[in-house]
């Protein structure tokens, strides 16, 4: 993934109403109607807000017989928290190092 | 000038040893050098002294400078914190020891990694949010 499709994602989820639409779409796919029923704004409002997340890879449209469904993708996602991911287990991983080396160190003074 | 996106990390987790030897395990070079996994370090712990920590990951050397801020012995250690990952920006790292039943309390923070590219606006359990949904698409 390129930094700018990154960026494209971080933006697009810099927005709490994308944000609950991504967080509805999790579960599974569902019609734009249905997306747009527990916002308090106009299918029109919604469906820009799908075009920034469609723009960013986020989500894919499918067709289900005559039925238009909205379906998330999954890899910028993973790309996301891949990143924020990282200096967290940077620390988890010096912790755990930290850990052995108290437990080993423990032990040396017992025996002494 | 892109100053306000930053992102938090937050660890936490009990460790089995007093905080005295917790506090120790991370100012005294030579017990540094023996867990952290540097190569090289060069550790000077006094309030505004100076580190420099080198460590290899993926076939290259990666150096790692800071400061200490906070020296509060057991308790507490605070240092910032500058690498190619922080983009040269002062990030600042906050270590809090709490004795607890059976060892410490380990709390570790570190602030204001840039996120200068990426992302407007995404703060507070950010991390969370994008953890609870990469694990919801897994």
């Amino acid at each position: 993934m390129s930094p700018s499709a990154l960026d494209n994602a971080f933006a697009a989820l810099a927005d709490p109403t994308r944000r609950a639409i991504v967080q509805r779409l999790a579960k599974n796919p569902s019609r734009v109607t249905d997306v747009a029923r527990p916002f308090a704004m106009s299918l029109n409002a919604v469906s820009k807000h799908l075009k920034v997340l469609e723009r960013a890879g986020l989500l894919k449209r499918t067709r289900n017989g005559r039925e238009h469904l909205l379906v998330l993708r999954a890899a910028p996602l993973r790309e996301v928290a891949r990143w924020t991911a990282r200096y967290e287990q940077f620390w988890n991983e010096r912790l755990d190092r930290l850990e052995l080396f108290l437990k080993a160190d423990g032990k040396k003074k017992e025996r002494a | 000038m892109n100053t306000g996106n930053t992102l938090n990390v937050n660890v936490s987790r009990l460790i089995r040893a007093a905080p005295e030897e917790v506090y120790r395990a991370w100012l005294d070079p030579e017990r540094l050098q023996r867990w952290f996994g540097t190569t090289r370090q060069i550790v000077n712990p006094r309030i505004d002294g100076l580190f420099f920590l080198a460590m290899e990951h993926q076939g290259r050397i990666w150096p790692h400078y800071g400061r200490y801020l906070r020296l509060e012995k057991p308790r507490l250690v605070e240092f910032t914190w500058m690498s190619e990952g922080t983009e040269g920006r002062e990030t600042v790292v906050t270590i809090e020891m709490t004795a607890r039943e059976g060892g410490t309390q380990l709390t570790l923070t570190h602030t204001g990694i840039p996120d200068t590219k990426l992302g407007r606006g995404h703060q507070e359990g950010w991390t969370a949010i994008v953890a609870e949904f990469a694990k919801a698409l897994e």
